[in-house]
């Protein structure tokens, strides 16, 4: 284990875990050596310290418990709105087409036509006029 | 804290709602900061968090977690973000970094820290916050992350090598 990448990846393991006495030796010497890995190691060090001295946040409010369903607001995506918007507006269109403008006209008619055959009166007819075809 | 953790818990399930609260109190300032930084946006984090407490009362019945409730709940914080990060198509994970910069006392560290953290990728980011800052040993990441531990060594030192190339170029 002689080049740079190598212990530079040993430092790196090194401030996560404990390694083994030979492996920190190694190190040890190599560090003493060379600036490059010293370097590396100050910076992985340094970023430590940053991150670690960064506050953790404070909740705003205390556990709440789950609000009921009916309460809870709902977030619907864009494309789904849209693409349901357009479905009920082909549907409309397709039920509102020609056939079924005629379809509505004839059953109108044959409506008015019932309505017209059910006043004619029915008047009670002699045999004689039946026999004289009148 | 593993120890305490499991054993509020234990006390949650048996009917001790003040267990839960301990357990709220103790974690979710680490587990906002998580998020927060891993989404950038405090009102979704504080959402989040609230969603994960209560993601692991659901698991009350036949008491479910058996290990660290604490890794149980980086986790799910984590999953959440990601799932909220996916819903938000236009914004990625990388460009929500403002709230927390206006929540650090120290605004010259947060810049410097918001511009390391937000220029990793989300799944280095996340690596980084909960080694560095949340103090997750390796064995506990490799688990959480569902990762061989050899995989968090390697991404670790990636991480830290592009970091400071980055502070060279920076400089």
């Amino acid at each position: 284990m002689n080049n740079c990448e190598e212990f530079q990846k040993l430092i790196s393991v090194c401030l996560d875990e404990p390694l083994t006495t030979e492996q920190q030796n190694k190190l040890d010497v190599h560090i003493a050596q060379c600036a490059d890995c010293r370097t590396f190691q100050e910076s992985a060090i340094n970023l430590r310290g940053l991150i670690r001295s960064l506050p953790f946040q404070s909740m705003a409010q205390p556990l709440r418990r789950p609000s009921p369903w009916w309460r809870r607001k709902i977030a619907l995506p864009f494309p789904a709105v849209a693409a349901g918007i357009l479905l009920l507006a082909a549907s409309w269109l397709i039920h509102l087409s020609p056939t079924q403008f005629e379809r509505v006209e004839s059953d109108a008619e044959s409506f008015l036509v019932f309505e017209q055959i059910d006043i004619i009166k029915l008047e009670p007819v002699s045999a004689v006029k039946l026999a004289n075809g009148n | 804290m593993e120890i305490i953790d499991l054993q509020d818990w234990q006390a949650f399930c048996h009917g001790d709602n003040s267990a839960m609260e301990r357990l709220y109190d103790r974690h979710s300032p680490a587990l906002l900061s998580f998020c927060l930084y891993l989404c950038g946006d405090r009102t979704k984090s504080e959402d989040i968090v609230q969603d994960s407490f209560m993601s692991l009362m659901a698991q009350k019945e036949g008491h479910k977690i058996t290990r660290s409730v604490r890794s149980w709940l980086f986790v799910t914080a984590r999953n959440l973000v990601y799932n909220v990060s996916r819903r938000i198509s236009h914004q990625s994970l990388d460009s929500l970094s403002e709230d927390h910069l206006a929540t650090n006392s120290n605004p010259d560290i947060s810049l410097i820290i918001d511009r390391i953290i937000s220029s990793l990728p989300a799944d280095e980011k996340e690596l980084l916050l909960l080694r560095e800052h949340q103090g997750f040993s390796v064995s506990d990441i490799a688990e959480m992350l569902n990762l061989s531990k050899e995989n968090v060594r390697i991404r670790l030192y990636r991480i830290r090598k592009r970091i400071q190339e980055k502070e060279r170029t920076l400089k």
